[in-house]
Order: C-alpha cells, then structure tokens, then sequence
C-alpha cells in the first residue's frame, strides 16, 4: 500500500554534504516545534497550584489529572462535539474537493475564454466584504439557525484553495488535454480521468487546510447554532476558555458575584489543546504520504 | 434604414456567436457554475452591506432605509492620528510574514524533500506541523513564561549571568523582531505543505536527465527544483498580498495585549479597531474601516498582480 | 448508526434550506395551534446544566397562570457584544431581551433596538412591577424620555473590598488593618520576607489610597461624576487620578505589584492557590470568596476590608441589570405578565434564582435560605446565571452561610450613602461619537501605561502632560462641553419640575 521509498544516500561528498545539512536543518525545525509542545503536554498533566508558582516545565512538576477530569465531566457533551465534527469535517472535504478542483479545473483551461475573467470574478471577494450583519440575515434567511448544513456550507468554498489547484495544474504539461481532446474525451471526462489522477498531492494539501478548518471552527457555530447538540468541539472548548474572562471584563462594574464562575485554569487550555489536536496529529503521518510521494507525469502521458 | 438592418444583423450574429461561442463550452460553463452560484448568493448578496459605511445604521430602519450620513464613520479612525501608524504597521508586519514566511516555508519544504529516511522524514514533518495547533492564547501565555521580569526563562538566564535582567514588556524595540519569528515558526509547518506538494508534482524525467549528466544535488536543488517552485510561491505570495491590510487580530491581541507602552510598534488596524469600537459595537465605524482595509488592499493587489502578469503572464492570479 | 442519524439531519437541513429559498422566507413562521403563546427570552450566560428541569417547571406554571410558555436562548459571555448587536441589526425574532448598562443600554435604546414600555401597558399587565418602579428608577431607565426597560430593584455598590491572609498579617506581628497604612504595611511586608508570595496581582487596588467620591459615568469618556461638588471632571487632569497613579507606581518600585502586572493572565486564581496575599473585587464576589477559602484553607485566617467606609457613595444605577422587550416583540402584554411573575411571584422568583426546594435549597424564614448545591454532584447542581435581570430587592433571600463582615460593610456603606439622581441622567452621545472613540483609543495608549504602573515614577508627571494634550486632540474639551451643557439642561429640566 505504501509505495514511497526511502532516497539512497548520494555517493558524491558535495551532494552528501548537502544531504547531511538537510538533516541538520530539518531536525533544528523540528525541535523548534516539538519541544513548546513537549511543555504544553507536561503541563496539561501537571497540578494547577504547580504551574501558577513555578510556570511550565518539560516534566510534570506535580502529576494530576484535574484538567483532563475537568474537560470530561459532562463527557456525553465532549462525545457530542466529537461526533459533530468529525462528521461535518468529513463531509465537508469531501464537497470542497469536488468543488474546488472542478472550478480550478475551468480556470486552468487555456481554451476557455472567460477563464481570467472567472477567477477575478472570484477572487473579487476575498478583498470587500459586506460584513456581518448582511451575512448573518442572508443565513438566517436560508434557515440556518441550528442547521447542521451551517457548519459546512460556509467553507465549501475558499478562492485561496482554486487559486493554489490552479497554480498546480499549471505545472502539468497543457499537451494532455489537448492529446484528450483529440482522442474524443469531453471537457468532463478529461477532467476524471486525466486531471484528477495528476493533481492527488495538491488534492490532499487542500483537504489537510479543508479539515484543519473545518476541525478548528467555532466561528460559525458561535453564529448560528444554540442547540448544545450542534455544539463543534473547539466551540465547546471556546466557550470553556472565554466565558469565565470575558464575563469579568464586561461586568467589572456591576456588583454580580462573579467567583462561582470556573476559571479556565492554565493546565485547563493546554489539555484542550490536547483533545483538540490529539485525533489530528494521530491522522496527519497518514495523510503526508500524499504529498510526499512523488507522481510521475511521464507514465501518464505515455 | 438598410444600414440600420445590417447593424441590427450584425448584433444578432455577434449575439447568436457569443452565444455559440457559450454552447461550446457548455460542459466548462456547468462545472464552474456551483461556484459562481455560490459565490453569488453568500459573498456578493451580502456585499450590499458595504453601504452601512456611509449609513446611520437605525435597527428600525434596516440597512437600506437608515439616513446616510456622509463620511462621518470614517471620522473616528482618522481623527486619532493613530490612522497612519496602524496602517504602516499592518503593512510592514505582513510584507515581513509574507515574504519572510514563504522563503523559510519554501526551503523547510527543500531540505525535507531531500531526507532519505522517510520515517524521519515525517517525522521532523510531523514536528514542524505542531506549532500549528497551539492556539494564540497558549502561545501569549508562553511567551510571559519566557519573558516575564521576576520569573521568565530569559531574565533567568541572563540572571545567572549576572546580567541586567530586561522588561521586554516596555520596550517596543524588540517587539516587531519577536512577533515576525513567532508568526514564522507557527506557520512554517502549514505552509510548508503547499511547496512539499509542489515538489512531489515535479516531473522526475527532469531529474534523472541532470543526474545522467553529472550534475551535482545543490545544482539540481538550485537549478531544477527552486525555479520550478517558483510559480508556487509567486501564486502564494500574491494571495498574500490580497490581505496585506488585514491584520491577524488573533495573534496581535494575544501576544501584546492591552499594553499601551508597545502600541506603536505593535499596532495593527484590527486591534486598534477592535479596542475603540468595543463598546460601543458601532456598525457603520466597523463597516467604514473595513471598507478602508478592502480598498487598500485592491489597489494593492491590483498593482502586484499587474506587475507579475508583465513578468510572468502564466503565474498572475487573473 | 450515529453517521446516518447526522446524515439524515444534514438532509432535512438542506432542504429546508431550499425550502427556505424557494417560498423567500416570507410568512413561513406558523402560529402555534390552540392556547399556548410561546416566547422567548434572551439572556447572557451558559445555559444551565438543569435547564430543563427548572424551566419545564416554570413552563407548567405559566401555561397555567397565563397560557405562555417561554424558552430561554443564552448567549456566552465570550461572544455577547457581537451576538447582542446582531440580533438588533438583523432583525432576529425574540420577545424579552435582558438588557444592562454594561450592554450599553443607553445607545442600544437611542438606536431603536427595543420596545417602548408606556405606563399603561405596565399598569394592565405588570402592575405590581408598575409599584416598584419610582421616579427615580423610571428616569434611570429612560432613553429620551421613553421607558424600554424594567431595571431590576435592589441596592447595589460597585466598590471593591480586599481579602487578605490573617494567618501572614499575624506572622510578621501586624494587628487588625484599621486603615491603609496597615495595608501598606501588610504588603511592603510580604514584599520583603515572602518571596514566593506576590503582594498584590490585581491593579483595581490602586484606586484605595486617594478618596475620589466619584463615579466614572459616562463609560468610556475620561470623564467622572464628582458626587461632592456635583459636577463633571475631566478624571485625567485631578490631582487625585494622578497621585493613584504615582502611588500605584511606588508600589511597583518597592516589590509590591509586580512590574508585568497587567500582562499576566494568571493573576486571576493566584490568591485562590496562595501565590498571592490580596484579592481585591467587589463585594459580592469577595465574600464568596472568602467563604470558600474559608472552609478549604481555614488556616489562612482570610480577613475582609473596605478602607473606604467613610469616602461617599451613591448606590448603582438600576439599570445595571433589567429586562426589556425586543422592538418587534409579537406578544408584549404576555410579555410584560411572564416578567411581572418572575419578578413578583414568590414561587417563579425562587424557582428561577435558587432552583427547587428541597433539593437545591431550604427556605429559612421568608427572607433567608440554605444553599443545598454543594452536596449535589455537577449534574445535578443549579447555576442560575443572569437571573439579575429580574432581581428585586423584597423578594430576595439572604444566604445564611454568608460571612458576617458582608452585612457590617454594607451597613457602614449605607452611612454614608448619598441621595443621588445622578444616575437619571442620560448622556446622549450622537453628537460626539467620533470623539468618544478617539478619546477611548488615546486612554488605552497614553493612560493604560500609567494606570498599569509602568511609567517610571520621575516620568509620570512628563507622561501626563503629554497624554492630557493627546485627549486634547481628541477632543476630550467636546465631549465635557457636551456632556456639561446636557447635564446642566437635566438640572433645569429637574428643577422646573419641582
């Protein structure tokens, strides 16, 4: 199944030394990333009064539980987010797959005449924007409140994404389509058969930022979903980490006991981070044989 | 009269081979069609609310009966002479991400390319990805740990150094060098992506022709596989450009917070906006400034995207 | 089996999207068949854990008393503001609103978001909340000459008490603080010998050691209301604002606030896990407070204080929590009765503020209660939330296992409470806003350094002059002119009346 190979080692001493900074590089970068998240893990596992007297540290300082038992205590409610997300993350990647590579598909056409004109027509609306409130009645007039469709149909489409698929298309030689056309094949059927094979590791690119977004919203549901049911987890989480502070900045003033309000404690968000990125971090090896495997264009074109 | 009729017979054909002209594309016309009905109904309806810039917005009234009222929300955001600083610094930051951030993502992507395990491969990939999740206010809260004067890590060090420990937290000075190689390295692993795809969808013939006659890994590397990425990143860079105006609230907001003494270093629009207009949620300013943001940044991009098509047509966004 | 569930949800979703789409929304709301109205009400907060169990409750009730039901949607404090002016601006359907001066009722008032509650409609549906309502409250309450909110009723003080450790007050041989010189000495203290304990985290103390009668109204203008002279002042350019500042930093240069005070964002549980030696917040969070400690750490000796027993005060506005009435409120007369109940009915007020009898509290007497919540598990425990909205002061209980000091500072801030109507003054802000914001930006630049103590103490002085020509260019003049000149014709106005 696994078809990427291991490089062999270059004989050359220039191209080994290279080789050898590539390392050296890489490994820097990596513990760059990997050792704040070392503290965050150590710290999620760590006792709240430790972290407020000694701060963060790579160990423990003081075994405990607490944060993860905290998040859980309404575990049926964490279960939830859980499924709800991933079912509209799925969902959602596979629509905007299908989506964004048949529009870049239309874009990269070189015959098609309105193809800049198309993408302009799209990217327009990455720079003005209406803002809010007519977005929000727009929604609310299509009855999206407590609509699951609301957690998916608002990222279907990204013109960052075409625009990055276009660009990739670009790389592939134009003699294909036309080879296609001449063979008969419609604008359609070139796009399935031909197209498509070509573009996988762009394809899985798009569909790790599709999830990643679509794991990591709230925005949408903080908008248009009331229903605890139709809660996506990092709303859950959100709402877990603000709801304590922002009350106390709103009311400083008014004389409303505010201490029976749970803080979120700081071991509390570093293990959010953790429930919320864990299942992720677990997928994303799988997911890099994408766009690490190299396709050979040549094959196809013969 | 028969001059009229030759016109009007010329417009029919021009119309019937615009229309011929569709029909032929017929099949590309309906599979660009979801995205153009979509982008119709969620992003350009709601694009009338751009008006609300110039509106009294009135909760009885609605968006298109509130009284105008000229350009008086644009007022508050000029008035504080706060304007062309936050711009400046909206600007200047991004450029920095934007370029900075594509050449570190382009050669983190290079050198992982050319791991020969593919176990460590992945993983150094895996771990470069990590930032990523660490929200901003967990990177905020980091960042006290390192800096903090009684207890960071920093003045710990230069402590035991028998160093003057430093307050970072009044010195704007450093804050633009700390807030570009946080935002690189949350986001090296992200966009490092893109290019690693880029690099997989290279033609190998290429290679193996160069590696056939003689040449060395750093040449193909610098002769073959950073020409080619180069159409990647002008793309990249571009769609970047399209927000070179838009400042990442999230990250600005965490990072310096309510601190005053740094704002003039650390200032973006998004967060000077967002702390004048807090409570007072006013519609049209928010919506004045916004539009303030998108005009910038049109005629921003529109400059770029024209200088790349003279250069180089294939890589312009449109 | 769940995947098909969701995938049968995301259907009825999308077609009732096209639904929606296709017959234009117009007219699609159904009324209910038979008797039942059925309402809803928007209030801020997490929805609690039992709502169903409380609120099906008050359902029973009020389908009985007056054939409504009503659903409550909450909004998270996280998101309040933008969702609060969203429902406003986009026209959302909902029938009661709580609404607050902190939620900036005044603006929202004055940019039509609510629904005018005349006397009449309140003497017919609501008359015991008609009794309640004085002239005072009611001019408190209008926008315009217009009631749109029933305030809640109930005295209020906004001012912090500060908690401290008995137990490192004795350690260094210290007595009881009578005043803030024993604070002082208390901090500098613990400052000097206790070098794993902050002093003090919370920079709202800065404001103990000047007496400074006043109260900042209106918000976010630099301004301040001088209860002893009755006028307003520019709160920059007092002698008293300075000298806190300059104190604030003689605190910061001796070791007692920490340098990076306002950047720390754990300062918050601090005292809570003895990292630091004062907790200063308002009076009813400090008392709870101290309760708690008081039973999980009893040997901290936790004390209470307020050192300003003797500055005068003016009790809160009552709009700092109310109830009011969406401007497109269908059913305003069932409305106005489902409020009159919650606030007046014995049996809606404690279902809704202390939850059920006999499982979440015991009544003492008609005026006091014992709070069962502690020994429920999570699940079971009833957080009321924003049930301010319909506070009322005669109906309230006292909780008998409050700390005594709460009542003895209540009963000592009463002293010397002033006869103010002050609050009835309402600050229409439409010909200045420009100068608001931009005063607003400048006070969080030029004043929030000094504020927080970071501006070096031989500076301050320097900083002020140039932070009070910044407001200057801000227009911080207009806004006093204006606020002034409005305040003056409110005098008039007041005293032709008498």
């Amino acid at each position: 199944m696994d078809n990427e190979e291991n490089k062999s080692m270059p004989k050359n001493p220039a191209d080994k030394a290279f080789v050898v900074f590539s390392y050296a590089f890489s490994i820097f970068m990596a513990l760059l990333g990997v050792l704040p998240f070392i503290m965050l893990i150590s710290g999620s596992f760590t006792s709240e009064a430790y972290i407020i007297n000694h701060g963060y540290s790579f160990f423990p300082g003081e075994f405990s539980l607490e944060a993860y038992k905290g998040i859980f205590r309404n575990s049926a409610k964490v279960i939830d987010a859980y499924e709800i997300t991933v079912f509209t993350t799925a969902i959602g990647i596979l629509v905007t797959l299908i989506f964004t590579s048949m529009t870049s598909y239309v874009i990269y056409r070189r015959d098609f005449p309105w193809r800049n004109k198309l993408a302009y027509f799209l990217f327009f609306t990455t720079l003005f924007s209406g803002g809010l409130t007519p977005y929000y009645m727009l929604m609310m007039k299509l009855g999206m409140k407590n609509n699951i469709a609301a957690l998916i149909v608002p990222h279907m489409l990204s013109v960052f994404n075409i625009l990055i698929v276009r660009n990739f298309m670009n790389g592939l030689p134009y003699e294909i389509v036309e080879a296609a056309k001449i063979d008969g094949a419609n604008d359609f059927q070139i796009y399935t058969t031909i197209i498509m094979p070509l573009i996988k590791p762009v394809l899985a690119t798009i569909a790790l930022f599709v999830g990643l977004e679509l794991w990591n919203q709230w925005y949408q549901c903080m908008l248009f979903v009331s229903d605890s049911k139709l809660f996506t987890l990092q709303y859950y989480l959100y709402n877990m980490l603000n709801n304590a502070t922002a009350m106390k900045e709103l009311m400083s003033g008014a004389n409303v006991d505010t201490s029976s309000i749970d803080i979120p404690q700081e071991s509390t968000k570093l293990a959010m981070t953790m429930i919320a990125a864990g299942p992720v971090l677990l997928l994303y090896p799988f997911v890099q044989k994408y766009f690490v495997k190299s396709i050979t264009v040549g094959s196809v074109k013969g | 009269m028969r001059r009229a009729n030759n016109v009007k017979a010329y417009k029919a054909l021009k119309k019937r081979s615009l229309w011929q002209e569709i029909c032929r594309y017929r099949v590309l016309w309906l599979m660009a069609m979801p995205a153009i009905i979509y982008v119709l109904l969620f992003s350009y309806t709601p694009m009338a609310g751009i008006v609300l810039a110039f509106k009294k917005y009135d909760y009885a009234s609605g968006i298109f009966k509130s009284p105008w009222c000229g350009l008086e929300n644009f007022k508050f955001f000029f008035k504080s002479g706060q304007a062309a600083v936050v711009t400046r610094n909206t600007f200047l930051y991004n450029i920095a991400f934007i370029f900075l951030g594509n050449f570190l993502q382009m050669i983190t992507a290079v050198f992982l390319s050319e791991m020969r395990n593919k176990y460590s491969k992945k993983l150094a990939q895996t771990c470069i990805f990590f930032p990523y999740f660490i929200s901003w206010v967990v990177v905020g809260a980091f960042i006290y740990n390192i800096f903090s004067v009684d207890y960071g890590v920093l003045n710990n060090i230069l402590k035991s150094m028998g160093a003057e420990p430093v307050n970072v937290y009044t010195q704007p000075r450093y804050w633009p060098f700390i807030i570009t190689v946080i935002d690189l390295w949350k986001g090296v692993g992200y966009g490092s992506v893109v290019y690693l795809a880029a690099i997989s969808g290279l033609d190998t013939s290429i290679y193996e022709a160069a590696e056939i006659d003689g040449a060395s890994l750093v040449k193909r590397v610098y002769y073959i596989t950073m020409p080619m990425l180069r159409s990647t990143m002008i793309t990249l860079i571009l769609l970047g450009l399209g927000r070179v105006f838009r400042g990442n609230f999230s990250m600005f907001y965490q990072l310096v917070g309510n601190n005053g003494v740094l704002y003039n270093h650390t200032d973006v629009i998004d967060t000077f906006v967002f702390r004048t207009l807090l409570s007072s949620n006013d519609i049209g300013m928010s919506a004045a400034v916004g539009l303030y943001q998108s005009v910038l940044c049109f005629v921003f991009i529109m400059m770029a995207n024209g200088v790349i098509k003279k250069i180089d047509d294939s890589s312009a966004l449109f | 089996m769940k995947m098909l569930k969701m995938m049968k949800r995301l259907c009825a979703g999308i077609l009732s999207v096209a639904l929606a789409s296709a017959i234009c929304a117009c007219g699609s709301e159904k009324k209910e068949g038979g008797e039942i109205t059925r309402l809803k009400m928007i209030l801020p907060g997490d929805k609690p854990a039992i709502y169903d169990e409380i609120y099906g409750k008050l359902n029973e009730m009020l389908r009985e008393d007056i054939g409504a039901e009503l659903e409550v949607e909450y909004y998270n404090y996280s998101d309040l503001n933008q969702k609060y002016s969203l429902l406003f601006s986009s026209g959302e359907e909902c029938d009661i609103v709580f609404a607050a001066d902190w939620l900036q009722y005044n603006q929202q008032a004055s940019k039509n978001s609510f629904m005018e509650i005349t006397d009449d409609m309140l003497k017919e549906y609501a008359p015991k909340t008609y009794e309640t309502l004085t002239e005072i409250i009611k001019n408190e309450a209008s926008v315009n000459g217009k009631l749109y909110m029933i305030p809640n009723t109930a005295k209020e003080y906004s001012e912090n008490v500060v908690l401290i450790r008995g137990d490192l007050r004795e350690k260094y041989g210290l007595g009881k603080l009578n005043d803030i010189n024993d604070f002082e000495k208390y901090l500098t203290m613990i400052a000097e010998k206790e070098s794993d304990i902050i002093p003090v985290v919370d920079l709202a103390l800065s404001g103990l050691w000047t007496r400074d009668a006043v109260i900042a109204i209106p918000p976010s203008t630099e301004l301040a209301y001088d209860i002893e002279k009755d006028e307003f002042v520019k709160k920059d350019y007092q002698d008293w604002y300075i000298n806190s500042v300059k104190k604030t930093r003689e605190l910061v240069d001796k070791g007692v606030i920490p340098a990076d005070i306002s950047v720390n964002k754990t300062t918050g549980s601090m005292f809570e896990n003895g990292k630091a030696a004062t907790y200063v917040k308002n009076l009813e969070t400090s008392s709870s407070m101290a309760k708690k400690l008081r039973a999980s750490h009893p040997e901290w000796k936790i004390e209470m204080y307020s050192f300003k027993k003797d500055v005068p005060k003016v009790i809160n506005s009552s709009i700092s929590n109310g109830l009011s009435l969406n401007r497109i409120c269908k059913n305003p007369e069932k409305a106005l009765q489902t409020i009159e109940l919650l606030r007046n009915d014995k049996r809606y007020f404690d279902l809704t503020w202390y939850g059920i009898e006999g499982k979440h509290w015991q009544a003492e007497g008609d005026r006091g209660y014992i709070s069962l919540n502690d020994s429920l598990p999570a699940e079971e425990k009833y957080v009321a939330g924003a049930v301010w909205g319909w506070k009322n002061e005669s109906m309230l209980r006292r909780d008998s296992s409050e700390i005594p000091e709460k009542q003895e500072i209540l009963d000592a801030w009463e002293q010397v409470t002033v006869d103010s109507d002050i609050y009835g003054f309402t600050f229409d802000d439409t010909n200045v806003k420009t100068e608001i914001a931009t005063v607003k930006s400048t006070a969080s630049q030029y004043g929030g350094p000094l504020y927080n103590g970071m501006v070096a103490a031989g500076e301050i002085d320097k900083a002020f002059s140039e932070y009070q020509k910044k407001l200057e260019q801000a227009g911080i003049d207009k806004i006093y002119d204006e606020v002034t000149r409005q305040y003056k014709e409110y005098r008039e106005k007041k005293d032709a009346g008498k």
